[in-house]
């Protein structure tokens, strides 16, 4: 763990009677970009606001670069915050406020300057170094906060959900801006969002908060192809979740029971016993369509029902499947693919199990 | 024309022109009521006559003979020097108090904001005596610093509800920035928080000064021997016939009253503006 620069261990945060943070544990890597996505009230800004000293652990510790700074008062702390809201101070212009840190840190004059104008370069404000915070569209007012904080050159910048009040397009344009600016500063980042999308987009490793627990913490290719609970399956992306219980079944393959048919997986890749109940998860783009009567491969599931809605998204077509009273299966095909069929055919769906994953219920 | 048009339309207009009629003449006499006595007042400070009966001619002699009173002029000092001292008292407990309501629960915090309003309310002469006994109960000399404590008690809530007023519109995320960028608490206090509603802390002590400047009753009570200040000064000389001297006195404190209290109206509306 020596290349860790920031190490949570058993971190849990009680606030009166609400646990909202619960024995939390990670190491995060020198020059990492990490994301701590969850639903709102997941408990991801309080463990956000834990590192930056805002909030004080109930139990647990809290290192920096392996030393241990529970105690440590925020303004002590080698690490910066972005706010939501941007936090600017109102009563200063964009070069006071990038300068603020600096002036308290007593740097010299010219230091100073020459400091904020590179940082302001870093976000691309330089021609706004005068402006009056209040001037600035929201985008503007996020580049200066960002070079408020970088300017001080933190061992570890936070940033709570910075992109929170731009429109889509902007935010598009600041993911990729802070994607660069990771690159260029070669800091830590920890980022803290709700948006799936954006967290998979900008991170090397995702942190799925769920409910104060930490549901898993992996590359976003690992999140979404073998996540580690039902819960994280939902988040990250879509996709089908089916109960079964587990048969015999033959030598090399288990027999599984969902309430409206049952398929065969390989028991090499699959540790559990018979009995036992399993939530099966399936991507909607590993399903594909085939017609009724079409004979498969041995090994494939095949599941009938009616076809009873079909979405058009871009390129692609979601189409929706009855298979029982209950169950409705989501399948996401090309629009090539899925030309000519109608609501209320008959058709069968199959996938592969290899990219199918198992969660013991 | 149907019936209930008829009736409808005219009522109404009948009642508007009533109102603008009216409003007019209901304005100029509430202005009148208020203000006539004032106007003749600054007047008569400018009349060529001892007496404050008839218009004799226009001067400005008796301004210009107010330096040659010495008691009014040390009047005049300690009223400067109780107002400034408790200005700057109630400015900095208003503030810290203000500051703290906005911040901190406590119990009883409901019950301590109700009773900030007391010093408001009641009446000032019951504070006069009250201030007055206390002051004796302690053996606390009476005097320009009795005269500073005691209008500090009833400044300081308009100060405190000023301040908090101002706090309710700041965003705690600012103390929180400040501090995550290396200030302490002492730092933040003073390079952001009180920067932010400086015009806020503003209008409390232009509220306190003009309070503390024109009051009479507390001053009165716990003045002790020699220390009149103007209000208290010119009560003094209304025993022996009212002299134009008053007038130009009068006229002079007005101004002053005036002139804090406008610019304390206008922070006011800057603050409004810049926290938009």
């Amino acid at each position: 763990m020596h290349d860790s620069i920031i190490e949570l261990q058993n971190v849990t945060k009680t606030f009166e009677s609400n646990t909202v943070v619960k024995d939390v544990n990670m190491s995060i890597r020198a020059g990492e970009f990490v994301t701590l996505l969850g639903p709102s009230g997941s408990g991801k800004t309080t463990i956000l606001r834990m590192i930056a000293g805002f909030e004080k652990p109930t139990a647990g510790r809290i290192a920096i670069s392996g030393e241990e700074i529970n105690d440590v008062p925020a303004h002590r702390r080698p690490v910066n915050t972005v706010f939501q809201q941007y936090a600017l101070f109102p009563h200063l212009n964009v070069f006071d406020n990038i300068a603020f840190g600096l002036r308290l840190k007593k740097y010299p004059r010219s230091d100073i300057e020459k400091r904020v104008k590179a940082a302001l370069a870093m976000v691309r404000m330089d021609p706004y170094i005068k402006a009056k915070v209040r001037k600035l569209s929201g985008g503007q007012q996020q580049r200066v906060a960002i070079a408020r904080a970088i300017v001080n050159e933190p061992k570890v910048l936070l940033l709570d959900e910075p992109l929170g009040a731009l429109d889509m397009k902007l935010r598009r344009e600041m993911q990729l801006e802070l994607k660069r600016i990771h690159r260029d500063v070669g800091i830590t980042f920890i980022y803290v969002t709700h948006d799936q999308e954006e967290a998979m987009a900008m991170s090397d490793r995702v942190a799925v908060i769920h409910s104060g627990h930490l549901a898993q913490f992996a590359p976003p290719e690992e999140i979404y192809s073998q996540p580690s609970t039902p819960f994280v399956a939902g988040f990250i992306g879509e996709t089908n979740l089916l109960e079964a219980v587990v048969d015999d079944g033959d030598t090399s393959h288990w027999r599984l029971s969902t309430e409206s048919f049952s398929l065969t997986v390989s028991k090499r890749n699959h540790d559990i016993r018979p009995g036992e109940r399993v939530t099966l998860s399936i991507r909607p783009e590993s399903m594909r369509v085939v017609a009724n009567t079409q004979t498969q491969e041995s090994r494939q599931p095949v599941v009938t029902g009616t076809l009873t809605e079909r979405v058009f998204v871009g390129a692609m077509v979601k189409t929706f499947v009855r298979i029982g009273p209950e169950t409705v299966l989501q399948c996401l095909e090309t629009a090539v693919a899925a030309q000519g069929r109608r609501i209320g055919e008959e058709v069968a769906l199959t996938w592969n199990c290899d990219h199918m994953v198992m969660f013991p219920t | 024309m149907s019936t209930t048009e008829l009736q409808h339309r005219p009522v109404r207009s009948d009642r508007r022109r009533l109102t603008s009629a009216s409003r007019v003449v209901t304005l100029a006499s509430v202005y009148a009521f208020l203000y006539i006595p004032i106007i003749i007042l600054i007047l008569f400070s400018f009349n060529n006559s001892r007496l404050n009966a008839t218009w004799m001619g226009f001067t400005t002699s008796w301004y210009g003979t107010l330096p040659d009173h010495p008691s009014m002029l040390n009047a005049a000092e300690i009223s400067i020097a109780v107002t400034l001292g408790q200005t700057v008292i109630s400015t900095v407990l208003g503030t810290m108090g203000g500051i703290a309501l906005h911040r901190y629960k406590f119990p009883g915090k409901r019950m301590f904001v109700y009773f900030l309003y007391i010093p408001i309310v009641i009446p000032e002469v019951v504070l006069a005596v009250a201030l007055l006994l206390f002051f004796n109960q302690v053996s606390f000399p009476l005097g320009v610093v009795a005269m500073m404590v005691g209008h500090t008690t009833f400044t300081i809530p308009f100060v405190v509800l000023v301040v908090r007023a101002a706090m309710s519109g700041f965003d705690n995320s600012l103390e929180e920035a400040a501090r995550d960028l290396g200030a302490t608490e002492w730092q933040t206090l003073w390079k952001v928080t009180i920067p932010i509603i400086l015009p806020g802390i503003i209008v409390g002590a232009l509220l306190s000064f003009s309070q503390s400047f024109d009051d009479f009753t507390t001053s009165f009570f716990v003045d002790g021997m020699g220390n009149d200040p103007l209000p208290v000064y010119i009560y003094g000389l209304m025993r022996h016939g009212v002299s134009p001297v008053v007038n130009a006195l009068a006229a002079i404190i007005l101004a002053v009253t005036l002139v804090f209290a406008l610019l304390g109206e206008r922070m006011q509306r800057v603050g409004k503006l810049a926290r938009r």
